[in-house]
């Protein structure tokens, strides 16, 4: 085949091109020039930002930031280096230590994201005997560093305990001897803001003697006692988990990074044996500096208290404001608030209307949603202003009737 | 087994494979478009064709399927070669 050719396989699909012409709006990489302050920059306007995962409101923290200037006054940008060569810093290993704690592990790898962890994981562990039970809506870091590998992929319904032990006893009567039965799930769902049942997951694989393995990204910050995640949320924080634990430091707990958590002995397996990590340059002591001061401020029970509080009331406050005005929420019970807007055009749509009143939004559409599941994501960080969440309340009424003559003028 | 009875149980496995209890499937219908098939799905509901009628499918059987009548023809065939393979 030529190089045009191949080329030419690799565009955009026209379709998409003219959808966003006709539309008039495109959500995807806007040209942000700001921090996540309030208000957001984009394109030299003002804007509410409701797009980031940043819950707890710490990207711009200044004692967080002061203390990843230090860290970069000592350690530089970079330490040019893998892990297992000189980024190995002190403050790396000390990072270990204090996130192994919170999150209830007994150690972890930290890695440059979370993307790379849950790659990684898999790409150093399965075989092509193993047999992995993943949760049908898993992430796209866990579902492709599965499919990565040789071992037998058996999705179970999204959330669904039954269709979960089906599928365990199955693998568990067909195992060959060399094989281990694996279970995977996130602990909040990103696009709805729903909570794996975890506890009895795990119970199950006790019984089926299969590992779990969860994604805590979007749990890490927000769950649990001061925010350890999913494992103190559902009392396994105590010693009393033995499965993997990945989570990202890149959405509450507001910088880059990736970890991946365990046993001791498997940990220190993958400190040699996660290609990942092993040949990937460090994570930046920037991220590290800022990752312990947003440790210190979550461990502080007073401080933490105060702004989670703050996360859960501004997502109420955005959650009762949307039912109000007649949207449909999916209502999951973390500080995600998502409305269901339909196929990918009402979602768009959607976005496009809260746009217009000048808030950013995530519009989520097939695939990364069913065809007609598409959602609107709201995350009201904590440091949004009190002003601008009254802003937005005030004008969600106009939202939903631009979003419906839209619709309408659309299927016309 | 006759058609319409693979038929009715591949209908019956993927309709308990959807998360969406409300879709009505018939053989005409589409994977993509009316079914909302991802990957996973489709491996899903690939599995449990491979429990229901011990056989061994692979997870890309469905590229290039349109719709429910393309994984009826499927089973059947390797039902046909299975039974001729004896
Ligand atoms: C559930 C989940 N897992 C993993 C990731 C990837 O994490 P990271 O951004 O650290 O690569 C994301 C999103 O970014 C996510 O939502």
């Amino acid at each position: 085949m030529s190089k045009e050719k191949f080329y030419k396989k690799f565009v955009l699909r026209e379709d998409m091109q003219e959808l966003e012409q006709k539309l008039d709006y495109n959500p995807y990489y806007a040209k942000i020039s700001s921090g996540l302050s309030d208000p957001l920059i984009i394109n030299g306007e003002e804007y509410v930002n409701l797009a980031a995962n940043n819950y707890l409101g710490l990207a711009m923290n200044p004692k967080v930031m002061e203390h990843a200037k230090k860290a970069m006054d000592r350690y530089g940008i970079s330490l040019c280096g893998t892990p297992i060569a000189t980024g190995s810093i002190d403050l790396y290993q000390r990072m270990q230590k204090r996130l192994a704690n919170f999150v209830g592990v007994e150690d972890v790898i930290i890695l440059p994201s979370c993307y790379q962890a849950n790659n990684a994981i898999f790409m150093a562990i399965l075989t092509a005997h193993d047999v992995v039970i993943v949760d049908h809506y898993a992430h796209s870091s866990l579902s492709e560093g599965i499919k990565a590998t040789k071992c037998k992929i058996r999705p179970f319904k999204h959330n669904d305990l039954q269709s979960l032990e089906k599928n365990l006893k199955v693998s568990a009567s067909n195992l060959d001897e060399k094989g281990h039965i694996f279970v995977v799930t996130e602990s909040v769902f990103s696009t709805e803001g729903s909570i794996a049942p975890f506890a009895e997951m795990v119970k199950l694989c006790e019984k089926y003697d299969a590992i779990p393995l969860i994604d805590d990204s979007h749990g890490i910050g927000v769950l649990g006692k001061n925010g350890n995640g999913i494992l103190s949320h559902f009392g396994l924080d105590k010693g009393n988990y033995s499965g993997i634990y990945t989570t990202s430091t890149g959405k509450a707990l507001a910088t880059v990074g990736g970890i991946i958590g365990g046993p001791k002995k498997f940990i220190e397996y993958l400190k040699y044996y996660c290609s990942h990590l092993v040949y990937s340059t460090a994570i930046s002591p920037i991220n590290l500096g800022a990752l312990e001061m947003i440790l210190n401020i979550l461990e502080d029970d007073s401080e933490y208290k105060k702004i989670s509080d703050q996360m859960w009331r501004y997502r109420n406050m955005l959650a009762d404001g949307l039912k109000a005005v007649g949207f449909k929420l999916a209502d999951g019970p973390a500080p995600i608030v998502s409305i269901k807007a339909g196929d990918s055009i009402e979602t768009l749509l959607l976005a496009k209307a809260f746009y217009k009143q000048k808030i950013l939004t995530t519009p989520f559409i097939f695939p990364s949603v069913p065809l007609d599941g598409g959602v609107v994501r709201l995350i009201a960080m904590t440091t949004l202003k009190e002003e601008t969440i009254e802003r937005v309340l005030g004008v969600l009424n106009e939202v939903f009737i631009d979003h419906e003559s839209w619709v309408k003028g659309w299927k016309k | 087994m006759t058609r319409e009875e693979i038929t009715s149980k591949v209908i019956d496995i993927i309709k308990n494979c959807l998360e969406n209890k409300n879709i009505t499937i018939t053989t005409s219908s589409l994977l993509v478009e009316d079914l909302s098939l991802d990957s996973f799905a489709a491996i899903m509901i690939l599995n449990d064709l491979e429990d229901e009628f011990h056989l061994t499918v692979g997870d890309d059987a469905f590229d290039g399927f349109k719709n429910v009548d393309n994984i009826v023809s499927l089973i059947q065939n390797m039902l046909n070669e299975k039974e001729k393979a004896g």
